[in-house]
């Protein structure tokens, strides 16, 4: 048998292979096909064919399967980061101190969403009212919830409601950049201290656009800044600048009337610790009501917050100074209560106010 | 012949401040304390020591917080005996005269 031949044939290394020996050329063609090292090749090929395509479906599948499994991830993950959005309509008449009830629903409602971590919408076109008094209140509430949710929304349909939105800096603080007229009507101040110059312009600010001459002294007007100011570092927190205020003074040119808005989001009058024990020990008994207390606050009847009997005479001194006629239309809303010094009612209210607000107007 | 020492004054709006605050340092500038501290207490001391009397000028300020009247001449009358301040205090106040009443009464509750 001719060596070179049976290597054509089968193809291998002739010298390497074990049934060398035994070769002749009808076993030679029957290797060709049928030999266990052809077949056992055959196999291997196959194998490793089968292998590759083992390989290639399994990472196909793999690949299939991440995409599959990638899409719903990413999803999830959407869902996750996307915000639930919900529209809040504001009261036709949003007014705080001619429509309290509904502006403090409103409020309710704000602060339920800011709880659900749900962003606002709020829906600005049905207002038909809306009163300087209320806008500082607007503005805190949006800054306290502002750190959980946004807080966006439309405009008035009404062009002066939108004027008085934008001059007071609201749109600024909702992320609407506008530019705030120079003569604005409106001033807005947001501070954690008490403010003396601010008191000092918003003095003069009066004496020259209700008066006519900014040198005129209005120190009550002054002093009821200042204690405003002060009161929220007693009762709006334990622990002192911690907690804003808000105060906006709005002009109207064509009564000449001065009106100030001021408002904190603190814990108001009747949650201030010595109060409270007070407050329990009469509503256990059953005789005094929120109402009841702050109507003995004004009269002076009872002690600070601090306990010192020199202290807490603030509030006492602007109601006297409402009664000598120096500031005018007060009403003072603390947590339940809302105070209408003028009507001379004191109405509970169902939807509680968390922290003290106050608004009285300077006449000519 | 005994030479009588001068009056001694504070004008309020040209020692301290036109724009008055509230009680306490850490709750704004320009407060009570800020103002007992810095300036009413050496003067009354000085006062004291040469036997004459304060002149108290208020007028020309913006205004007057309670909390920062209470705790400056309140806050004197803690330290110092209430009569004593009472004494040595003298007032003037045009823009408005109230308010003289008022601070005898934060002078005089101040130990009650």
């Amino acid at each position: 048998m001719d060596r070179s031949y049976c290597q054509v044939v089968i193809g291998v290394n002739i010298k390497k292979c074990k049934y060398f020996r035994r070769l002749t050329p009808e076993r030679t063609l029957l290797l060709k096909k049928n030999s266990k090292e052809v077949q056992r090749k055959t196999e291997w090929r196959v194998y490793r064919r089968r292998k590759r395509r083992k390989l290639y479906e399994t990472r196909r599948n793999i690949r299939r399967n991440e995409r599959k499994y990638r899409q719903p991830r990413s999803r999830m993950k959407i869902n996750h980061f996307k915000r639930r959005e919900a529209r809040l309509k504001l009261p036709a008449k949003f007014s705080f101190i001619q429509n309290p009830e509904e502006v403090l629903r409103f409020f309710g409602e704000l602060r339920k969403h800011a709880e659900n971590n749900t962003d606002v919408v709020l829906d600005f076109a049905d207002v038909q009212t809306l009163t300087p008094d209320v806008i500082p209140l607007l503005c805190a509430k949006v800054v306290v919830f502002a750190g959980r949710i946004n807080v966006h929304g439309n405009r008035p349909r009404k062009k002066e409601l939108d004027q008085m939105l934008l001059e007071s800096g609201f749109y600024k603080l909702v992320g609407i950049s506008r530019q705030k007229p120079r003569n604005a009507l409106l001033e807005m101040h947001r501070e954690k201290i008490v403010m003396p110059l601010i008191a000092a312009d918003a003095r003069r600010l009066t004496a020259e656009k209700t008066f006519g001459d900014p040198e005129l002294h209005l120190q009550p007007l002054y002093r009821t800044l200042i204690e405003c100011m002060a009161n929220t570092q007693k009762h709006a927190d334990s622990q002192p600048s911690r907690i804003s205020w808000w105060l906006s003074v709005y002009h109207d040119p064509l009564t000449r009337v001065t009106s100030f808005s001021f408002c904190d989001a603190g814990v108001g009058i009747f949650k201030s610790t010595k109060i409270k024990k007070l407050a329990k020990f009469a509503m256990t008994v059953g005789f005094w009501k929120n109402k009841d207390i702050l109507k003995r606050i004004l009269d002076g009847k009872i002690e600070s917050s601090t306990g010192l009997h020199y202290r807490g005479k603030g509030l006492p001194k602007i109601y006297s100074d409402y009664k000598n006629k120096s500031i005018k239309r007060l009403f003072i809303v603390a947590n339940d209560v809302f105070a209408d010094f003028d009507g001379g009612t004191f109405i509970e209210l169902k939807n509680q106010l968390n922290g003290t607000f106050l608004y009285w107007e300077i006449f000519p | 012949m005994t030479q009588v020492a001068e009056q001694l004054t504070i004008r309020i709006d040209r020692d301290f401040s036109q724009t008055p605050g509230s009680r306490n340092k850490d709750e704004g500038a320009f407060s009570g304390e800020e103002f007992l501290n810095a300036i009413l207490l050496p003067k009354f001391e000085q006062a004291e020591k040469e036997g004459t009397t304060l002149l108290i000028d208020l007028d020309g300020v913006e205004g007057y917080a309670t909390s920062f009247l209470e705790e400056a001449f309140g806050g004197l009358a803690r330290l110092h005996d209430p009569k004593r301040v009472l004494k040595i205090l003298e007032f003037k106040s045009y823009d408005e005269p109230l308010l003289i009443d008022e601070i005898t009464s934060y002078i005089n509750e101040a130990t009650a």
